[in-house]
């Protein structure tokens, strides 16, 4: 329950802080990806049943606060929590090389899944999209190391059933 | 029991994938949803607004000490300003109603303006939104335009309860019916996203080509409203920046500088029908 109430608070201040943070122009004007940073921290300390609950509800939350229609992030969301769950015993979660590359590679399959559906639903007219894909990698990549330094040393969710 | 669960996590995940996937697809389902979460971190994201314009106001006084006895006095003589400014209106609009009775002209829609905070932004960037308060509980309606005190900035997008999101003027899904002000000039303004230096694009199209534009032209609203859109007439949208022929060379079309940009606003206006 702790855990849960724990990952409630985290969500909720990352979601505020995303949506006050100013977006980065020279990136194709996207975001620090603070929010996805922490459900990829969550994702490799919980068990796979709460890893799952924890991707769905956040993913719910991300597209609600858009104003696109449901599915973005509920399809990048699933695909990284599949692959988070088939890789993670084989990764030293706690090494800064694999913070910076998981995070970078998450961010980059956020913006890649969210551009495609746009594209494939024509609900958006896509623009800078190559450099929106390499400035998510970028941005990523510092956002999850700086998230896991700031979580792990705040609060410690390991679950039984997650890796540690 | 939990081991059972453990077991069948991947089961019941798909299940609620497949439900979710039904489900999404209904925009009664959709609406609800959203304005369900967004109704539930209106709270918070109050707290975080008023935090960060805290911080704004507080960064704001500390620059601001030495220069407030001139800043006093350019505010009252703006004011002033704007004050003669508006007797002027005031005399003309009691003038034009005159006019448009003894012509047997429909009276215009009124229209009262409701002031509105800026309580959050977009949080991806791929959209240029931002979401402000009030909402249905004001009786803010969809499409409706949103200005500041420099001109428009965009209009009400998604309504929920208590908020509503602001589809800002260089979004590019953003549409609405202009002209040039100091002549007859019609087009259709839509937005073209930002540059890579933050700068809002935006574009006036379809302009009548045999008409000479020249560069720092006004663009205001003409007030030409379909789908249940609200902009009044002479809403200041920009100026125009460069004028270039259409591929077709049927029309030609501009970019604009707009006036009212949207990266420190706190305090809007929503435009709603009504008396003022």
């Amino acid at each position: 329950m702790k855990t849960k109430l724990l990952l409630l608070i985290t969500f909720s201040i990352a979601a505020i802080i995303q949506q006050l943070s100013p977006s980065i122009a020279f990136f194709g004007n996207i975001k620090f990806p603070i929010f996805s940073s922490i459900m990829v921290y969550a994702s490799f300390r919980l068990s796979k049943r709460n890893v799952w609950i924890c991707s769905l509800l956040s993913a719910a939350v991300f597209d609600s606060l858009e104003p696109g229609p449901y599915g973005p992030s509920l399809i990048a969301y699933s695909v990284i929590t599949f692959l988070i769950l088939k890789y993670r015993n084989n990764l030293f979660h706690e090494g800064l090389v694999t913070q910076v590359i998981c995070g970078g590679l998450c961010s980059f399959l956020i913006t890649f899944i969210s551009g495609v559906f746009f594209l494939i639903t024509n609900v958006r007219e896509i623009d800078y999209f190559l450099i929106k894909l390499i400035g998510s990698f970028f941005l990523g990549s510092i956002a999850l190391p700086v998230c896991s330094y700031l979580l792990s040393s705040l609060i410690i969710y390991e679950e039984k059933g997650g890796v540690r | 029991m939990k081991n059972l669960n453990e077991k069948n996590y991947r089961k019941v995940f798909f299940v609620i994938l497949a439900l979710a996937v039904v489900l999404v697809g209904w925009p009664k389902i959709t609406e609800l949803g959203k304005s369900s979460v967004r109704s539930l971190s209106l709270p918070a994201e109050r707290i975080g607004s008023d935090v960060s314009l805290q911080a704004s106001d507080t960064v704001n006084v500390i620059n601001g000490f030495g220069s407030r006895l001139k800043r006093e006095k350019e505010l009252s003589l703006e004011l002033v300003q704007v004050q003669s400014e508006l007797n002027r209106l005031r005399n003309i609009e009691s003038e034009n109603v005159r006019l448009r009775k003894a012509l047997g002209f429909e009276k215009t829609t009124p229209y009262k303006l409701i002031p509105a905070n800026v309580i959050n932004r977009n949080i991806s960037g791929w959209w240029n939104t931002i979401r402000i308060e009030p909402g249905a509980n004001k009786k803010i309606k969809a499409n409706h335009a949103v200005l500041s005190p420099d001109g428009l900035v965009g209009k009400t997008y998604q309504i929920n309860h208590y908020s509503c999101e602001v589809l800002l003027l260089s979004d590019p899904a953003f549409r609405v019916a202009a002209k040039l002000k100091d002549c007859d000039v019609f087009g259709i303004v839509r937005g073209m996203g930002k540059t890579l230096s933050g700068q809002p694009i935006v574009r006036m199209e379809f302009i009548n080509k045999n008409i000479k534009i020249k560069v720092g032209d006004e663009v205001v609203t003409s007030g030409f409203n379909h789908n249940n859109n609200f902009f009044p007439g002479g809403i200041h949208i920009g100026y125009i920046e460069k004028v270039y022929v259409d591929d077709s060379s049927l029309f030609q079309y501009a970019d604009i500088i707009p006036r009212a940009t949207s990266g420190l606003l706190d305090f809007l206006f929503i435009v709603n029908e009504g008396k003022k």
